[in-house]
């Protein structure tokens, strides 16, 4: 198998940022086509053909465990491209990067979002787990800037840590598996949901996305879950 | 004449025997496997561009194989280029280190590039320094030409940081410059040139529209002498 030079340039952006949004995937893609003189279909919703395309650097990254995904933001909705381990050992990609410690740290981290309720901690709680992991609280506040820098982590308006993109995609599976009483899956997609809108009954959740285009055009929205149907707040608050 | 060829020959014989006795004991799958651990383990470590040595590809991904070490990496080395379009040098003749090199240069999500803007600024003002010297320069030399841009190396500087560590570690064991004793000097001298990484991954013809932007000259070819070592090494390249 053997890929031709405009898939790995594609790719080789890939390993280096990990993740790029839809609009970001489509620019690459067009300079990709630029530089190879490779046809660039425009299609009627001006967009590339990117299916086929990414399809075939699939194909032939499957075998090292690798893939590129698509993957949407729990926050905004916005679409991206992650390339991700589809090792079990998902952490693998990280801790080449990172020390013990860190990766350490950046678990309990994880662990803490994953069982805060509302899938984000504030920092000084998250700055606070560093003396277990025998880190100093400056060093782990660099390490904090430098997960946001590389899409691993973000900051939410209100000062909290959640989890980016890029991190749910690569270590959802593994987060499902570590902590599955925690963990919640989405009503709609059956993906594991962080940050998304909960039913104040019972335990369903989805994702703001997912819920969208579900309520779409529900006037007074309901639980998707039959057993409940108690009244879905979050859509009318809006 | 004709048995010194034929002892190198059964010495060779011997290593090739050696090797092949731990190929046999594997099944296909078995290698196979191994081929795609090593580059996921390289490429990941490539991440950090600095070189990996064959120790620790010995004791993380080959364990008890090692000693099939020479056909594993010539297996990742193909793979990594077919499907990743990258190349697996070996840094010196029997250095066991390793480095990898994108087989693209000027890849606009790469390298400098992609490690935030100031790491670029200051790694292309040094290599655009090396290279309209004439591609060497002595360490003497560079300082006074960073100084003479307000960045002191005896000092931490404000942006850059400790740049002379950057400068002599960092952009040395990443690849992109060179360091070394200019051979007879008296007293010793040391000088700079572009390494590995930088002639592979970096094009003249960028590093010059670089220097031409800072100058607020508009058309690189006045540096006739630099325009066409720039253009020489980019006529036979693809893309």
């Amino acid at each position: 198998m053997a890929l031709e030079k405009a898939h790995k340039f594609f790719l080789q952006a890939f390993i280096a940022n990990g993740i790029f949004t839809a609009r970001e995937v489509h620019k690459l893609y067009r300079e990709t086509c630029e530089r190879f003189d490779r046809e660039f279909c425009d299609r009627v919703h001006n967009e590339p053909d990117l299916g086929p395309f990414v399809e075939s650097i699939n194909m032939n990254i499957k075998p090292f465990q690798l893939e590129m995904k698509k993957a949407v933001d729990e926050a905004n909705g916005v679409s991206s491209f992650v390339l991700v381990n589809t090792a079990d050992n998902s952490l693998t990609k990280l801790s080449s990067t990172y020390s013990e410690n860190e990766l350490e740290l950046f678990k309990k981290l994880v662990e803490k979002i994953v069982g805060s309720g509302t899938g984000s901690v504030s920092s000084i709680e998250a700055l606070n787990l560093s003396s277990t992991c025998k880190m100093k609280k400056p060093e782990a506040e660099s390490f904090f800037t430098n997960m946001i820098e590389h899409k691993w982590l973000k900051k939410i308006p209100d000062g909290h840590y959640a989890l980016a993109t890029r991190c749910i995609a690569e270590c959802d599976l593994y987060i499902l598996q570590q902590y599955p009483d925690d963990a919640r899956t989405c009503n709609m997609c059956c993906r594991l949901v962080i940050q998304g809108e909960s039913c104040r009954e019972c335990n369903t959740t989805i994702h703001k996305h997912c819920s969208q285009r579900y309520f779409k055009d529900e006037v007074v929205p309901v639980c998707p879950n039959q057993a409940c149907n108690a009244e879905w707040l979050h859509r009318q608050s809006r | 004449m004709a048995d010194e060829t034929q002892l190198m020959f059964s010495q060779e014989e011997q290593t090739v025997s050696k090797q092949s006795k731990v190929l046999c004991q594997l099944s296909a799958e078995e290698i196979s496997k191994i081929v795609v651990d090593l580059v996921r383990y390289l490429l990941i470590m490539s991440q950090k561009k600095l070189p990996i040595k064959r120790s620790d590809i010995n004791k993380t991904v080959l364990g008890d194989k090692s000693r099939g070490f020479d056909h594993f990496i010539e297996m990742a080395k193909e793979r990594l280029s077919l499907v990743f379009g990258m190349e697996l040098i070996e840094l010196e003749l029997n250095s066991k280190s390793y480095i990898l090199l994108s087989e693209f240069q000027d890849h606009p999500y790469l390298n400098c590039y992609s490690a935030g803007k100031t790491e670029c600024s200051l790694l292309m003002i040094i290599l655009s320094f090396i290279f309209m010297n004439g591609n060497v320069i002595s360490d003497n030399q560079l300082y006074d030409c960073l100084r003479r841009i307000g960045i002191d190396i005896e000092f931490h500087h404000e942006v850059f940081g400790d740049v002379e560590n950057k400068l002599k570690k960092d952009y040395v064991r990443q690849g992109y410059v060179e360091y070394s004793r200019v051979v007879g000097a008296e007293p010793v001298q040391h000088e700079f040139k572009w390494g590995l990484r930088a002639r592979k991954e970096l094009s003249k013809l960028k590093v010059l529209d670089f220097v031409a932007k800072i100058y607020g000259e508009e058309d690189p070819s006045n540096w006739t002498s630099q325009w066409e070592q720039a253009n020489a090494e980019n006529a036979p390249n693809e893309s």
